[in-house]
């Protein structure tokens, strides 16, 4: 009965986990509410959408395709990468990433419209005295709405950042209201870049009605405007008509010069893509190496923009001619790497690979009621071809990635989620094929997804590009890549015994396993022995992690909280080690305590980047209450597990003490 | 010294400050010499020490001091504007409230206040007799602005001879300064070779206009 | 490691009958090993969260203090959003790192290699034992002996001596003829605890004057009492005043100031000064006609030789303001000697027991400065590369020894466990 009971809770909880799992997974495919109609909204055609997704420009130091920059900018702004909206007869369009940067650039007009900007707290527009009378509840609004208040929003953020340069921390309205400040001005640079062409430039001789000439032809004739001004200095003071003009050019420098970089260097030494307000200026203070490449550069950006005044089959011409001439000048390393990232933003391998896992735990579902037979054999083919598959994908996709920036593959935070998913289902496929008992077979699946769920989450909160190149500091060599590769992998080691270690302890209180000794011995002896592989791992890992730090920073050890979370581990493991030698630990101490070695592994991967010191500081975290939520689920389990041990032991104590009394009852009767 | 001699004063003076935290220690430690100490910044004063370059220029050009630096005779009673950058603050001399030099080597010269009693002429017919020049009366000199009124301005060149045994020199020319306040008589003279104390006219003007008592 | 006996096995004695068995018993325990681990562990994570709130020296300082047997660890609030760190203190009383370490380093040596019960199984582990006993030594020795500190030296300049991260000293430097002849040291071990208030007087030997600290505040700038009113009363010398500055999350930023007066060896107060390891130039003192520098700095390390450099260069991530890379080209001036050398990120220079790592350049808001400067982290240490022989000793013992487990475990014939 009362296994009857474990397993209808363990069900539960399961399923729970499962589904919460898959839908946070797939949150960003979520249906939005509120979606807002813009009747008068002409989709893009497919042809000109992946031409200038397939742009490159130069972002972060790197060269990345448009479609990338885009994506995260909406991420940044908007914290996903789909606008729904109505168009035109009630239809549904979906506007994507680069969809939504051309209509910045070109249809600034209904760009506004769009619901661009997210606003999760109603106190953030509050104390910026935005107000709408809207009565529903929602999160998204549109730069039309906002625009006004941009004084308001930069003024007080300015604030802010003050504060916080003075090392005071910010309340979280404080926080967002910065993070809102730095998505409007964004928007605002991309709105307005295209200025210069709309504009153009209005030439005053004299006193009545200019003639309006574009910027290309104003830039051509830099040399003699810069003559005309020095000239005029000397005679003592610049004619108000050049000050008009110089006026206009500084105008359009402002508002190209910033979040745009399309323009290739003229040079071959040098690295860094203009954007048209760089090149303007450079021309104008003769900083330039090419001034006529400057021109034709400012040119071709004026006829993209004619090209798509005309119409759709002109503008897409014109893309594919202006992408040609970018990719020819960008140099054959760039154009592969662009085309390769666009190949990887494509295949999504990290989706498909949760997809397939979430295949797996329902293949572990139906197992979990029918494991024998051939029902039962073709149900674990079907959880091992699955998480197989899914180990996979993974393992394609850091390969995918190494191929577009061609650097070792675990440089930051993020890069770290799919390296542990992979290395805990690889570590719980080999277990599976030493032991044979199944446990790690059905925990794989489940882990791959946690892991690929957590992978979407976590980009989706960073809204940071985790290709773009690294800090100085971590710029090496060997060393790096292997201290990173083998101190992660310790991790990964760290939470699949902390998995097995939860399994004891539900399958102990929960009953699940029918008072099965040698089920509960086999399950110890896989949680031992992952956290002696946990210990090689995370030993090896955290002294080279030593080692390079002494040839970087001068010094072996620093106390630094990275450093300090790896030794945490060490530590902890030979505690569980020594601990059993001595005959402290047995089965619920090696089990217990290799589930609170998950805590102590979470700790040291995500929550020492939340404690902001020390040099390794560098890894990006939003979201931060969520650890708080893993920290208390996993200690309630934990204690509890302990408390159930104690009960049950007391208990076992009770029954033989009654037996004793029982057989001392019937003395020497017995035959001797 | 080694760095290892020290480790017995070190040990020393460790165990003595864990031990009892003794208000009173022997110190004999010393270090070699190193670059920083080639070049020593010698008697700096305090502004010196601990104003920063661009706050301490600034400051010694509205003249005012936060320090004693100027205090040989006891604080100056004046305060006042530098007009120029080569302008400088010389040691208190006897009969000299404030003491300035201006410009260097050849062309060097020398501005400053005094205060005295005596009647206005007697003295302008002081400072004409000392350039050899005739004397003017009072209400033909020029004028200019003195501490807040209207202040007489003497002009002679020559060669000046400051009496009182000191030696005279040849092509000096002065510029000077005088008016009735509070009962005394403020004076300030500049004297220099005759090219410098003409080209520097404006400055004058411009001390002496900004001269005021603290 | 699966089924170790008791590595101890001898017969048991009364404990009663030996006394001194009985404690080299305990101490070679592997229970007392579980335990040690615990409490290092413990200490760990404490030691991570305290800096934050306290700083990463102060915490080493208190942390692994040899003076001290325990201590009280101090923990901020995480959960506290807005505001500065609120320490919370923890009123268990932690075993000092410093001590748990010496005593972990014991129960090692006597119970992981001296009555650890040796066989050729155990070889793996016997190296894992030694070579943590190893790191503990280096550890030791890197802790009473290192020497570490910064050298800043612009493009074209030369210098010789590098400055401590945290101690400060009073220097008191004779001169003759304008130059520098000797100079004293009042070294930061009797001015530390100073902090916070307390007097000390330094009896001078070989000096024709004593000083007096009366004042001495950890972060102060040396300020203009006319401009920068002094707000709790402070004691005003010569116009300026000591300005207790905030506590910075770093500590190496902080610098300390001081009252100070100039006694005769009578106990005549000649003078009183302020001294700040900010100031910018030394104070001048005259005693018996003679004249004196005092300043107050980060203690310096002479190095054995000069360096010069030559030329920095930084390389910045094109279209951002990050460094991607920088180097410097420095000359070796070591007595006749001259030695062109590149330092770099990950290639530091060695040389007479001194590392140079290139840790740091300026300025760093200027795109396009007349003038870089180069910042080296300079460290002398004995026991530099004894972490690395280490490290592959115990590398060699845990691979082993894992490797041999696994293979014992792979090949045992047993019943499969029932799913």
């Amino acid at each position: 009965m009362r296994v009857v009971v474990g397993k209808i809770i363990a069900l539960v909880l399961l399923v729970g986990l499962l589904l919460g799992l898959f839908f946070k997974g797939v949150e960003e495919l979520k249906p939005q509410k509120n979606v807002v109609s813009i009747p008068e909204y002409a989709p893009w055609s497919e042809e000109v959408i992946d031409l200038a997704a397939s742009l490159p420009v130069q972002e972060g130091g790197r060269i990345k395709p448009l479609e990338t920059r885009a994506s995260y900018a909406m991420l940044q702004m908007r914290g996903d990468r789909r606008i729904t909206i109505e168009g035109k007869g009630g239809e549904k369009v979906r506007v994507g990433p680069t969809a939504w940067m051309l209509d910045i650039f070109f249809r600034p007009e209904i760009a506004a419209e769009l619901p661009s900007f997210r606003v999760d707290n109603a106190e953030v527009l509050k104390s910026l005295g935005i107000e709408f009378d809207d009565r529903k509840k929602r999160d998204r609004y549109s730069y039309a709405e906002l625009e006004t208040h941009l004084p308001t929003v930069m003024q007080k953020a300015g604030d802010y950042q003050e504060l916080s340069s003075r090392g005071a921390d910010l309340t979280p309205v404080e926080e967002q209201t910065l993070d809102l400040a730095t998505s409007l001005q964004t928007y605002f640079y991309l709105t307005n870049y295209f200025n210069f062409v709309r504009e153009g430039i209005i030439l005053r001789a004299g006193e009545g009605e200019g003639k309006k000439v574009s910027m290309s032809t104003v830039l051509a004739t830099s040399g003699q405007i810069v003559d005309a001004i020095r000239k005029s200095q000397e005679s003592g003071g610049i004619p108000p008509h050049i000050n008009e003009l110089l006026m206009q050019i500084d105008q359009s420098v402002m508002s190209s010069k910033f979040v745009f970089h399309p323009l290739p260097p003229t040079t071959a030494e040098e690295e860094k893509w203009s954007s048209v307000g760089e090149l303007i200026e450079a021309t104008l203070t003769g900083q330039i190496a090419d001034p006529n490449q400057a021109v034709r550069d400012v040119q071709r950006l004026e006829e993209l923009y004619d090209a798509y005044r005309e119409g759709e089959k002109s503008f897409a011409k014109n893309l594919a001619d202006f992408r040609a001439s970018t990719m020819t000048r960008a140099g054959k390393d760039a154009e592969r790497s662009v085309d390769t990232e666009l190949s990887f933003n494509r295949v999504d391998w990290f989706r498909k690979a949760l997809y397939t896992f979430s295949f797996g735990a329902l293949a572990l579902l139906v197992y979990l009621f029918i494991h024998e037979g051939a029902v039962g054999k073709w149900l674990r083919v079907a959880l091992w071809s699955f998480t197989s598959v899914g180990l996979f994908l993974i393992l394609a996709g850091i390969v995918h990635r190494y191929m577009v920036v061609l650097r070792p593959p675990v440089t930051n935070l993020y890069e770290t989620i799919p390296y542990i998913t992979a290395g805990t289902v690889l570590l719980f496929l080999l277990v599976e094929l030493a032991t044979k008992n199944r446990i790690a077979l059905v925990a794989a699946p489940v882990v791959g997804m946690a892991g690929m769920v957590l992978a979407a989450v976590f980009q989706v909160a960073a809204a940071s590009d985790s290709l773009d190149p690294l800090v100085a500091v971590l710029r090496s060599n060997f060393w790096l890549t292997t201290h990173v590769l083998t101190v992660t992998f310790g991790y990964a080691a760290g939470l699949g015994a902390a998995v097995i270690g939860f399994i004891y302890i539900f399958s102990r209180v929960l009953g699940l396993d029918g008072g099965d000794k040698n089920f509960r011995r086999a399950i110890t002896r896989m949680t031992y022995g992952i956290i002696c592989f946990t210990l090689v791992l995370s030993l090896i890992g955290t002294v080279l992690g030593g080692i390079w730090a002494n040839y970087s920073w001068g010094r072996f050890w620093g106390w630094d909280p990275k450093e300090n979370g790896a030794l945490m581990i060490v530590l902890w493991t030979l505690f569980i080690l020594h601990g059993r030698a001595a005959g402290l630990l047995r089965e619920w101490g090696v089990n217990l305590a290799a589930a609170f070695g998950g805590v102590v592994v979470t700790f040291s991967w995500f929550h020492v980047n939340m404690l902001g010191t020390g040099l390794h500081s560098y890894g990006f975290t939003d979201g931060k209450e969520a650890i708080w939520y893993f920290y208390g689920a996993a200690t309630f389990v934990i204690v509890g597990g302990m408390a159930y041990s104690f009960w049950e032991s007391s208990q076992q104590k009770a029954k033989k003490a009654a037996k004793k009394n029982e057989t001392a009852k019937v003395p020497a009767n017995e035959p001797a | 010294m080694k760095a290892r001699a020290f480790l017995p004063v070190l040990f020393f003076g460790l165990v003595t400050v864990s031990c009892r935290k003794p208000d009173e220690v022997e110190i004999s430690e010393t270090r070699v010499l190193t670059t920083l100490d080639e070049e020593p910044a010698v008697n700096a004063t305090s502004s010196e020490q601990f104003l920063p370059p661009e706050v301490l220029s600034q400051i010694q050009a509205s003249g005012q001091s936060l320090d004693g630096s100027e205090a040989a005779a006891g604080s100056s009673a004046w305060i006042y504007l530098l007009p120029a950058a080569d302008w400088k603050e010389a040691d208190k001399a006897p009969m000299r409230e404030v003491n300035l030099t201006f410009g260097d080597g050849e062309q060097a010269g020398e501005v400053y206040l005094s205060v005295s009693g005596g009647g206005l002429q007697p003295n302008v017919d002081r400072w004409y007799r000392q350039f050899g020049a005739d004397t003017q009366p009072i209400a033909e000199l020029g004028r200019l602005e003195f501490l807040g009124k209207q202040g007489y301005l003497v002009e002679a060149t020559g060669r000046y001879e400051p009496g009182m045994g000191r030696p005279g020199k040849d092509g000096q020319a002065l510029l000077g300064a005088i008016v009735e306040d509070q009962g005394r008589l403020v004076t300030v003279k500049m004297i220099g070779p005759e090219a410098d104390v003409q080209a520097r006219r404006e400055q004058f003007v411009k001390f002496v206009a900004s001269l005021a008592r603290k | 490691m699966e089924n170790s006996n008791s590595p101890n096995s001898r017969p048991k004695k009364s404990a009663a009958s030996n006394p001194l068995e009985a404690v080299v018993k305990f101490l070679s325990s592997t229970q007392l090993a579980t335990f040690l681990l615990l409490a290092l562990f413990v200490l760990t994570w404490f030691a991570t969260l305290e800096q934050t709130v306290n700083g990463l020296k102060p915490m080493m300082d208190k942390y692994f203090n040899w003076k001290e047997l325990f201590f009280f660890p101090e923990i901020g609030k995480p959960w506290q959003k807005d505001g500065a760190m609120v320490p919370i203190t923890i009123r268990f009383p932690m075993p000092s790192g410093f001590w748990l370490c010496v005593l972990f380093t014991i129960n090692l040596t006597l119970g992981g290699l001296i009555r650890f019960r040796k066989s050729p199984q155990k070889i793996g582990i016997l190296l894992s034992h030694f070579s943590i006993v190893f790191l503990m030594v280096a550890a030791g020795v890197t802790k009473f002996t290192e020497k570490r500190g910064a050298l800043q030296i612009y493009e074209g300049k030369v210098s010789d001596a590098a400055r401590d991260y945290h101690a400060e000293v009073i220097e008191i430097s004779e001169l003759a003829d304008g130059k520098v002849t000797k100079v004293h040291l009042v070294d930061w071990e009797f001015l530390k605890d100073l902090r916070g208030g307390g007097e000390r007087m330094f009896k001078l030997s070989n000096l024709p004057f004593d000083l007096k600290v009366t004042n001495l505040v950890e972060n102060a700038q040396v300020s203009p009492a006319q401009f920068v009113p002094p707000v709790k009363g402070e004691k005003v010398i010569d116009g300026f005043h000591l300005k207790a500055l905030p506590r910075a999350k770093e500590t190496e930023a902080h610098m300390a100031g001081v009252e100070l007066s100039v006694l005769s060896k009578g106990g005549e107060n000649l003078q009183e000064l302020l001294l700040g390891s900010r100031s910018l130039k030394p104070a001048t003192v005259s005693v018996d006609g003679r004249p004196y520098l005092l300043q107050m700095r980060k203690k310096l390390w002479p190095l054995p030789f000069k360096v010069q450099l030559d030329d920095f260069r930084v390389e910045r991530d094109p279209g951002t303001n990050r460094a991607a890379a920088y180097e410097s080209d420095v000359t070796r001036l070591d007595g006749v000697e001259t030695e062109e050398v590149l330092i770099q990120m990950n290639e530091p220079m060695r040389r007479r027991g001194w590392t140079f790592f290139q840790a740091n350049w300026g300025p760093q808001d200027d795109p396009n400065p007349a003038e870089y400067y180069s910042v080296f982290e300079v460290v002398h240490n004995p026991a530099d590369h004894w972490p690395l022989w280490s490290l592959l000793i115990s590398m060699a013992g845990l691979i082993g020894h894992f490797v041999y487990k696994l293979t014992l475990f792979l090949t045992k014939p047993r019943k499969s466990a029932v799913s």
